[in-house]
C-alpha cells in the first residue's frame, strides 16, 4: 500500500493515539500514516513525535474539514494516488483499511466509504435515524443509496483530493459526497464495523447534531442546484 | 411624518455619527469600513430634516405612510449590509484556514529537510 496515505485528524487525542497507531503498525503491510493535529490543547502533536509517526500542526484549531484538506495537500505533494481518513479516537478498526483501499483500487472508483449499515442494520438511535434522513435526501438527489454516508472512514482518490484541496466548496461530508455523485463521480461502500470510541467525548451534542441534520439536508436539497 | 420621529431620527443619526467618528480616530475601524454608516445616517438627517422628501417618496412608490418607508429602507440597507458582511465573513475564514495550513505543511517540511529542526 505504498500509494496511500492514512490521514488522521486529530483534536485533544492523546490518549486514544497511540492505540489507533499501534492498531495500524499492526498491519501486514502498514501504509505511512500522517496525523493533522487540528490545534489540540493536549500533547497530542508530541506524542506523535515520541511515537515516531508523521505529523503537521495546525497552530489553531480549524475543524475536520480543514484537518483533512491539510492531510490532503501533503498527499498531493508527495504523490500519494490515495488518501484514507481515519478516525483518531478509536473508533475505526485498522483491520479494513486493505479492503477499503483494495476497494478503490480494483474499481478505480473515486470514493469508497467504510460503511457500517450496509450487511447490518443499526440500533435505531438518533445518530442511526440522522444518517438515514441523510441517506434518503441523497438518494432522491442522486437515485444512488449510500448506506452510511456519515462514516468518516473513507478512501479519495487523487482527482477527488485535488478538488479538495482546491475550493473549499468541498468538505468530507454527505453534500459534498452527493454532489460529486451527481457530477459522476464513482462513490461505493464496503462493509466495516466500527467501535465506540475508547476515551474522551464526540464533539457533537444535541444541539450540534441538529445543526449538522440542517445543514447537511440544506446543502444537499437545495444549494447542490446552485453551486457548480 | 410626525415631529418625534423626525427628532428621534435626527439624534441618532447625529449619536451613530458622533460613535463612528469617535471608533475611526482610535482606529478601531477601518476607514471605508465605515462608509456604510456616515451613509446611513446621513440619509437619516436628511429625511428628519425634509419631510416632504419622505412622504413624496412614500406615495411614488405607493406606501401609505412614511414612517414604513423609513423602516423599509433601514431593513433593506441592515439586510444588504448583513449579506456583504457574510460575504466578508466567509472569504476571510477562507484565507485563515488556508494559511493556517500553508503553515502546519510549511513548518513540517522544514522539519523534513536535513539541517532542520529535526
Amino acid at each position: 500500500m505504498k500509494d496511500l496515505l492514512i490521514i488522521i485528524p486529530a483534536y485533544n487525542e492523546a490518549e486514544n493515539l497511540p492505540d489507533v497507531i499501534k492498531a495500524l503498525r499492526g498491519m501486514v503491510d502498514t501504509p505511512q500514516i500522517l496525523v493533522v493535529d487540528d490545534g489540540s490543547l493536549d500533547d497530542t502533536f508530541d506524542i506523535c513525535r515520541k511515537l515516531g509517526v508523521k505529523a503537521v500542526r495546525h497552530k489553531v484549531n480549524l475543524g475536520l474539514s480543514s484537518a483533512i484538506r491539510t492531510g490532503m495537500q501533503y498527499a498531493l505533494v508527495k504523490g500519494y494516488r490515495y488518501a484514507m481518513q481515519f478516525d483518531a479516537d478509536g473508533q475505526h478498526d485498522a483491520s479494513y483499511v486493505k479492503e477499503l483501499y483494495d476497494t478503490i483500487k480494483k474499481s478505480g472508483g473515486d470514493i469508497v466509504i467504510g460503511s457500517r449499515y450496509l450487511e447490518s442494520k443499526g440500533n435505531a438511535n438518533a445518530r442511526y435515524m440522522g444518517g438515514r434522513v441523510i441517506s434518503g435526501c441523497i438518494r432522491f438527489m442522486t437515485g444512488k443509496k449510500i448506506k452510511d454516508p456519515t462514516s468518516g472512514m473513507r478512501v479519495y482518490s487523487d482527482r477527488v483530493m485535488k478538488l479538495f484541496t482546491e475550493s473549499s466548496l468541498y468538505s468530507p461530508e454527505p453534500d459534498t459526497l452527493s454532489y460529486l455523485i451527481k457530477k459522476g463521480f464513482k462513490v461505493s461502500e464496503t462493509g466495516v464495523e466500527m467501535k465506540e470510541r475508547m476515551r474522551g467525548k464526540s464533539y457533537l451534542d444535541i444541539v450540534g447534531s441538529a445543526r449538522y441534520m440542517f445543514r447537511m439536508c440544506t446543502s444537499i436539497l437545495f444549494i447542490s442546484l446552485i453551486r457548480s | 411624518m410626525p415631529l418625534m420621529l423626525r427628532i428621534l431620527l435626527l439624534i441618532s443619526s447625529l449619536l451613530s455619527f458622533i460613535f463612528v467618528a469617535r471608533r475611526l480616530k482610535k482606529s478601531a475601524v477601518k476607514l471605508y469600513d465605515t462608509t456604510f454608516w456616515i451613509f446611513l445616517s446621513t440619509v437619516f438627517v436628511i429625511l428628519s430634516a425634509f419631510p416632504g422628501l419622505g412622504i413624496g417618496l412614500a406615495e411614488l412608490i405607493g406606501i401609505q405612510s412614511p414612517v414604513n418607508l423609513i423602516f423599509l429602507i433601514i431593513i433593506f440597507c441592515l439586510l444588504a449590509h448583513c449579506f456583504v458582511q457574510s460575504l466578508r465573513f466567509s472569504a476571510l475564514e477562507d484565507k485563515f484556514e488556508r494559511f493556517v495550513e500553508k503553515d502546519a505543511l510549511r513548518d513540517e517540511a522544514a522539519t523534513e529537510k536535513p539541517g532542520g529542526e529535526e
